[in-house]
């Protein structure tokens, strides 16, 4: 059995939450017009974004049709987002992370993926794992990571299943809450 | 002691283990623990414990650890008998297939039963050690052949209660 899955699946995590982190921040020199009528106050289509980390690499690429900024709460709203992350510092596998919803809460410390998000690796350096939930949240400053859903991680010759993933990226605590499943072909 | 086989077909069997919580971490620098009643199932292999963890190595399983008051294990031997164990602790080491069951020990099986305070079964040579090393008295009990499972009087069986053996 190879628990290698979530050690694998939550890097992941820690790039996306560092990544985006850095994403945010960049976002306040961006000049802001205030629409009225709570229409976005800009939108951008069918655009690639990528995030640099504070060394100048890439962090990870973003890939939407539709991202609308909402100008009353100040949240972003991103149509079936696709994250790439590359291998951190060199080693792990490459990432590539889909969802049906994105959302950004207003200062970036909160990163809401929905409906049919799936996080697969490439297996470059070890099994492909793909991770399927309905919801992830990422904490960026929190170093935290959960979802109150159904997790499944899937290998070749193990599928872990739980509700209620809770992960400590400081620590690399996690938990699975309740009705874990897991099974092992040998 | 008698020589009891597992099932060897069950190692090669998916293993489905449920439980109410998991906790772990990502680096596998600790045990994997599992709580909130677990179940370990492999082809005729079935244990039950309130408590797992689940150490690993490379990534694969190494060793799991049971408790619970008691935590059980039952399988089929190769001979097609039922094996079925209580203790307080089981320790199973998958690398070198070798289960200690320690703390009110009691293995049944249909030709006689096994207590004691530490019992050590090795699965792939089937051998079975039980007392030693300051853990108290076994006791054992083989039934006679006459009458496959027909139980005789107590006083007609053959029950030995004998000092430990060698750990």
């Amino acid at each position: 059995m190879s628990w290698r899955t979530i050690v694998s699946a939550v890097l992941l995590v820690i790039a996306l939450a560092s990544g985006w982190a850095l994403w945010s921040d960049r976002e306040e020199q961006v000049e802001r017009t205030v629409a009225a009528g709570g229409r976005s106050d800009y939108v951008l289509h069918d655009f690639e974004m990528v995030a640099l980390d504070a060394n100048g690499n890439e962090s990870f690429t973003l890939r939407a049709p539709k991202l609308e900024r909402d100008p009353a709460d100040e949240t972003m709203e991103i149509v079936t987002p696709l994250f790439l992350i590359p291998p951190r510092e060199g080693s792990g596998d490459a990432w590539q992370v889909t969802a049906e919803h994105g959302w950004v809460s207003a200062n970036g410390d909160e990163l809401r993926l929905r409906d049919a998000v799936k996080a697969e690796s490439d297996g470059s350096t070890g099994a492909p794992v793909v991770v399927r939930t309905e919801q992830l949240n990422v904490f960026p400053e929190a170093d935290r990571v959960a979802s109150p859903v159904a997790v499944s991680i899937d290998r070749p010759g193990s599928i872990l299943r739980g509700v209620g993933l809770e992960v400590s990226l400081a620590s690399k605590q996690y938990t699975l809450q309740s009705e874990v499943t897991s099974r092992y072909v040998p | 002691s008698p020589v009891v086989d597992a099932r060897k077909s069950d190692r090669s069997k998916a293993m489905e283990i449920e439980s109410g919580m998991q906790q772990g971490t990502l680096d596998d620098s600790t045990p994997t623990v599992l709580s909130g009643g677990v179940t370990i199932d492999q082809g005729t292999l079935h244990a039950e414990a309130a408590r797992a963890e689940i150490s690993t190595r490379s990534g694969n399983i190494s060793r799991v650890l049971l408790t619970g008051s008691p935590a059980r294990l039952r399988q089929e031997l190769d001979d097609g008998t039922p094996m079925s164990a209580v203790a307080s602790r089981i320790d199973y080491n998958v690398s070198n297939e070798t289960v200690v069951f320690t703390g009110n020990v009691d293995i049944q099986q249909p030709r006689g039963s096994l207590a004691g305070e530490r019992v050590v079964y090795n699965m792939s040579t089937g051998q079975v050690t039980s007392g030693g090393q300051g853990n108290g008295r076994v006791k054992m009990r083989i039934l006679p052949k006459t009458g496959a499972g027909a139980e005789t009087p107590p006083d007609d069986a053959a029950d030995a209660e004998n000092p430990a053996e060698g750990g």
